[in-house]
């Protein structure tokens, strides 16, 4: 029977930063190959040998303060990622009018995905809003 | 805010981890309320109030401003 002995935080989180590079290199190998099913396969292995390797840390991983800078980290990437997406999305939009015509397309599904993204944290600060008695 | 929570920790002779350890949080969270940079929640400020045997009024001081 499968069984680890229960390990410390920098343990854990050196098994992660292994599996994370493991993914990464099973992901290029599978890029490079055209098969999926290795990726899809790697992934899912990645999942399971991190699940397990949590389930065995004695330290707390996570605790409010952690959540905090989750929540922060997200935030900020929210704000930079959409703003990236519009503006980029903007100026290819602006270029295909310039005779790069193939950066239309593109240039709207990024703007249309900047869109998106803002459309449904708008949803979810409704809903949490609601939730936490707004 | 400032708090006494490094001082009281000392008094009972207690290193960040085991403190963390008690309270079931990470130990950088105790260093992080201890230098000032993290303002805990209302609930782990009551469980440092508990396990001190003290008051939250009496670990943490909050001036205006």
């Amino acid at each position: 029977m499968f069984y680890v002995m229960s390990m410390d935080k920098e343990t854990y989180n050196r098994i992660r930063a292994a599996v994370a590079a493991l993914i990464a290199i099973i992901m290029a190998v599978s890029v490079l190959r055209n098969t999926w099913a290795l990726a899809m396969g790697g992934v899912l292995l990645g999942m399971a040998v991190l699940y397990t390797a949590k389930k065995r840390v004695d330290e707390v991983l996570y605790d409010e303060r952690t959540k905090i800078i989750r929540e922060k980290a997200a935030n900020a990437t929210l704000g930079l990622v959409t703003v990236m997406l519009a503006v980029v999305g903007i100026g290819l939009i602006e270029t295909s009018y310039w005779g790069y015509t193939a950066n239309r397309e593109l240039g709207y599904m990024m703007a249309f995905l900047a869109n998106i993204i803002l459309g449904v944290n708008a949803f979810f600060n409704w809903y949490y809003d609601n939730r936490l008695g707004g | 805010m400032e708090n006494t929570l490094k001082v009281l920790r000392a008094v009972k002779g207690l290193t960040q981890e085991q403190l963390a350890e008690e309270l079931e949080v990470t130990r950088q969270t105790i260093h992080a309320v201890e230098s000032g940079k993290y303002n805990p929640s209302l609930e782990l400020a009551f469980k440092l109030a508990r396990y001190f045997d003290t008051t939250i009024e009496d670990i943490f001081r909050y001036e205006d401003g």
